[in-house]
């Protein structure tokens, strides 16, 4: 009974209790019993639970006894709740016909909040807004339902005010999501056609493709057509999440479940295709099909390098849910054999680069995040790289173009000043703002993506004592005059070391590098020079002197096995250092590019 | 083959922020008992053999009294056989010695002193947290002349945190007035989880300076070589004459990895293969427990299942190469010999470490002497543990 559907979202910006409802309604529709709750059912894996952050969506379905006595499916659709993953957003509300837009009584309207609401509207989604937290003695429901007024239109007096904590009003939320979501339109007898929003790797089952069906209707019976991969496939079976996966015979128009593909990789089976039946194939797919592209770029090496077998095993583990994760084999003269990955932003980075660290235990490497420069030469040649060592001769260049990006900032007006020059000291250039909300302003920049993708959004926390929070989008590609900086270590370029910047910058940040580094490379067995270089000038130089005294002072009978361990440790230590020439480098050296702070 | 005895004693009246030594303060109630477990040890490993060197450590054995060291002696010579001319050592406080025990310990039949002077600056020694006043140390000097030790050691610490040249200078030539028979001079090295290191970590106390160190160990050399003592090992200085060498024979037994039994807690022992009847088949390393109650307890449990020895462990060939290596490369004039090494080892030298010696040849950090032996340059002095990291296993 398709009337008796409800196809629905969260969402909200992180930390402002979305996972928690979404247990909530659970357990009051008895989807979950009491004893099966843990805490945070839908974000499954730990590192999730640790960030409050939702890194893959779910869908489950609840059944609810409403109170006109009629007993109603609840799909409820989670979507992750991370600037860089707006397109798997984008494709979740798509398949929704209505979103809970949940705020935080005590914190108000975010940037992610309206980044999202924005997305949502754009789906055509009915809005439904839900005050959260009201428990907490700071909330203030009444200024915030006023916020929301202004900003939707929907009367202060309607919003539901909630405790998804302890489960103060929930079941006025349910009440509400039978009453103003319209079930789902689309026929049944018809031509199928079902929206991939998201998947995830199953062992046994291959891809599991978690899909809306728009029109028709998919058996495990029927072979499969993906529209976009132009890619036949015979499900394993279909089913529904309630919310583990449950096989069922069969999924109708407006149903949300998923198809077992038994595929071997998600990047068969991309969120946003389209999936129809082969033997009757629709005509034209769901639109907003697009294939997300990756925006940053870095190196991933293993610290050493007998890892590296793991390291590789680990990303092409980590890619099976990953679509939006890319890498291939990179070797680079400092540090070996790794890879060059590219994520959709910076905060995906962070969450591959902790998940390696924390999930698969590998110590890594990660060398300065790049953005994609498209490099145009003087012969008419456009080549396109993703790092600096990938940069040609400068004489060769006509011009060098980088990525821009529309920033949203949103934060509490005392931040402006601190905001604006954080901006503009990284290139930023100033567009609008707005005041959505008493106190409240969003400021819209341009910046270039390479200017936010080291330490930009710790700089903004700490500035703003964590109010401020941020929303980026691609704008354009645009040319700067953008040089390289190189470093040299006793006369030798090193590689991993090296970095594109505003040629303004070059001299600052060579010369920061330089000071860092005469700190974190130690003192060898003779003068090692250490120099920064840009545009073939050496801008800044420091030496590192040599080491004059490495003796064990005192050496005795009961010494023997602390001075061999301690002489095996020092050698150890040695070995685990890069050897650049002559020169013992630590790994913390590497990673210097990224620290370099704020003056 | 004769071997060497090391005693620990453990004890100490307070200790001092830069130790990181088995030392106890405030346990002096446990020395008789101590004491015994000591003599226990010594019936369960002494068979009969010769003694050329026995050394009392600490910990400051001068907390012991001579008659306690009266029992320790004759169950010495009860289980092994203490040569007459052995070189027997004490370990003093200078703070804490009279002219009476001096006396009683020259009677009991020690004939070499040693005494942790550090400074003769009163601030120095405050910051090392020695009890003791540089008035105090040329007192304790003098008595021990007076109680008729003829061979007298000074250990002393430079590299200190906030020191300068000049005050390392008159430390040594105040230790020189008092004619040491041997110095031993080490640079001050910070151990973890010292209460110094805490410090320094904190920020009270500035980080020693290496290259004022390194400073210093080379001004040293060569006010020590004009004052005629001779420098046998990197942190050691010792006269010498064709009648009487007073360089250490006990630390030199270590140096050229001869046998030595450690007794008492945290000791160490090193007995290569058939030196004695523990090491019949393989050199073997004994290692006791650190910590007095469990060292005592230990004992009591080898002599009830009347095992040798509760601690020991083999030790494998190449482990025994590079202890070898680096060990004698710390003898500045005699370095390693190859003829000892290929008795000991069974094969040349150069068969097992010659590329690395090669390499060390060539970079200059090691010369063949006079006599062909393998030493390390001068200029390797003060970074040797560029060569011995070479021979340490991997």
């Amino acid at each position: 009974m398709i009337e008796r559907i409800r196809n629905f979202c969260i969402i909200a910006h992180i930390d402002h209790g979305k996972s928690t409802l979404a247990d909530r309604l659970l357990q009051l529709t008895g989807t979950v019993s009491d004893r099966d709750m843990t805490a945070q059912i839908l974000d499954s894996m730990d590192l999730e639970r640790e960030k409050g952050v939702t890194i893959k969506a779910s869908a489950v379905r609840m059944m609810y006894n409403a109170l006109d006595g009629l007993q109603y499916e609840l799909n409820l659709i989670d979507t992750p709740g991370h600037v860089d993953f707006s397109y798997e957003v984008s494709r979740a509300l798509a398949a929704c016909e209505g979103a809970l837009l949940v705020v935080d009584a005590t914190q108000g309207i975010e940037a992610q909040t309206l980044a999202n609401l924005y997305l949502a509207l754009d789906s055509n989604l009915v809005i439904i807004p839900v005050i959260n937290k009201i428990d907490l003695p700071s909330a203030r429901p009444d200024e915030i339902a006023q916020d929301l007024q202004n900003l939707l239109g929907f009367p202060a007096a309607d919003i539901p005010r909630i405790s998804a904590k302890d489960g103060t009003n929930v079941d006025q939320v349910l009440e509400i999501i039978v009453k103003k979501i319209p079930p789902p339109k689309g026929q049944i007898e018809t031509t199928t056609r079902a929206l991939i929003f998201d998947s995830h790797y199953d062992s046994y089952k291959g891809v599991i493709a978690y899909v809306r069906v728009s029109e028709g209707k998919i058996s495990g019976r029927d072979e499969l057509h993906l529209m976009a991969h132009k890619s036949n496939l015979k499900p394993v079976e279909v089913g529904i999440f309630v919310p583990t996966m449950k096989a069922i015979d069969l999924l109708e128009a407006g149903d949300v479940g998923y198809i077992a593909t038994g595929l071997k990789s998600v990047t068969e089976c991309r969120v946003g295709d389209t999936i129809t039946l082969t033997a009757n194939p629709a005509e034209v797919p769901l639109a907003g099909y697009r294939h997300p592209k990756p925006m940053v770029f870095a190196g991933i090496y293993p610290v050493e390098g007998e890892d590296y077998p793991e390291l590789k095993d680990a990303l092409e583990k980590l890619q099976l849910n990953d679509a939006s994760l890319i890498f291939e084999p990179e070797t680079s003269q400092a540090l070996n054999f790794g890879f060059r990955c590219g994520f959709l932003g910076l905060f995906h980075m962070e969450i591959i680069q902790e998940r390696l660290e924390r999930e698969y235990d590998l110590d890594i490497i990660v060398t300065a995040p790049s953005v994609e420069y498209e490099v145009h030469m003087r012969d008419g040649q456009v080549i396109v790289i993703d790092s600096p060592v990938q940069l040609p001769d400068e004489g060769l260049i006509e011009e060098i173009r980088e990525p821009w990006m529309n920033l949203e900032i949103f934060s509490p007006t005392d931040y402006y000043g601190t905001i604006m020059d954080l901006v503009t000291k990284r290139r930023g250039v100033f567009k609008e703002q707005d005041y959505p909300a008493p106190n409240r302003v969003q400021l819209v920049f341009e910046i270039p993506l390479s200017e936010i993708i080291v330490n930009f959004f710790d700089e903004l926390k700490s500035r703003t004592r964590g109010y401020a929070s941020m929303d980026y989008h691609f704008a354009d590609y645009r040319a700067g005059s953008l040089v390289k900086l190189e470093v040299l270590v006793n006369q030798d370029p090193v590689d991993a070391l090296a970095s594109i910047v505003h040629k303004d910058e070059a001299y600052h940040r060579g010369q920061s590098l330089v000071t860092k580094l005469k700190d974190l490379i130690p003192r060898q067995q003779f003068d090692v020079p250490i120099q920064a270089s840009s545009s073939g000038r050496i801008i800044s130089r420091a030496n590192i002197k040599a080491v004059r005294k490495d003796v064990l002072a005192k050496c005795y009978g009961g010494d023997i096995t602390r001075k061999n361990k301690l002489l095996d440790k020092q050698k150890k230590g040695k070995k685990r250092m890069k050897l650049i020439g002559k020169v013992e480098i630590p790994q913390a050296a590497f990673m210097a590019v990224l620290q370099l702070e704020e003056e | 083959m004769d071997s060497s005895l090391y005693i620990h004693i453990p004890f100490c009246k307070r200790r001092c922020g830069y130790c990181d030594f088995v030392t106890f303060a405030g346990f002096e109630r446990m020395i008789p008992e101590y004491i015994r477990a000591i003599e226990k040890q010594i019936n369960l490993v002494g068979e009969g053999n010769q003694i050329k060197t026995l050394y009392f450590g600490g910990g400051t054995p001068s907390l012991i009294s001579p008659n306690v060291y009266k029992d320790v002696f004759t169950c010495i010579r009860n289980n092994f056989f203490l040569l007459p001319e052995a070189e027997i050592t004490l370990e003093a406080n200078p703070g804490t010695i009279d002219w009476h025990s001096l006396d009683e310990y020259r009677k009991l039949g020690f004939n070499r002193i040693s005494f942790g002077m550090q400074s003769a600056i009163k601030n120095e020694l405050d910051l090392l947290d020695r009890a003791h006043t540089p008035q105090e140390l040329n007192s304790a000097v003098s008595l021990a002349r007076d109680a008729g030790f003829a061979n007298i050691n000074l250990d002393l610490i430079f590299g200190l945190p906030g020191q300068k040249l000049s005050d390392w200078k008159f430390s040594l030539e105040k230790a020189l007035e008092l004619d040491p028979e041997h110095l031993s001079l080490y640079s001050l090295i910070i151990e973890e989880n010292t209460p110094l290191a805490l410090k320094i970590s904190q920020g009270t106390i500035q980080e020693p300076d290496d290259d004022l160190a390194a400073e210093e160990y080379e001004w040293s050399c060569a006010f020590l070589e004009k004052a005629g003592y001779r420098h046998y090992e990197i942190s050691n200085w010792a006269k010498s004459s064709q009648t009487n060498d007073f360089r250490c024979k006990h630390n030199l037994q270590y140096w050229h990895l001869l046998p030595y039994y450690g007794l008492g807690c945290g000791a160490v022992g090193f007995l290569p293969r058939d030196s004695c009847r523990m090491s019949t088949t393989s050199s073997i390393l004994m290692e006791n427990a650190k910590w007095i109650g469990r060292y005592i307890k230990s004992i009591n449990l080898a002599c009830e299942s009347r095992e040798v020895f509760p601690f020991i462990q083999t030790v494998d060939r190449s482990y025994e190469i590079s202890t070898f290596m680096f060990m004698g490369f710390r003898l500045l004039e005699e370095g390693i010999n190859p003829v000892d090494f290929f008795q000991r080892f069974g094969v040349p030298l150069d068969e097992i470490v010659g590329e690395k010696i090669k390499q060390l040849l060539s970079s200059n950090l090691v010369e063949i002497s006079p006599e062909g032996h393998y030493r390390l340059t001068r200029q390797a002095w003060l970074v040797a543990n560029r060569v011995f990291r070479e021979f340490v296993d991997e």
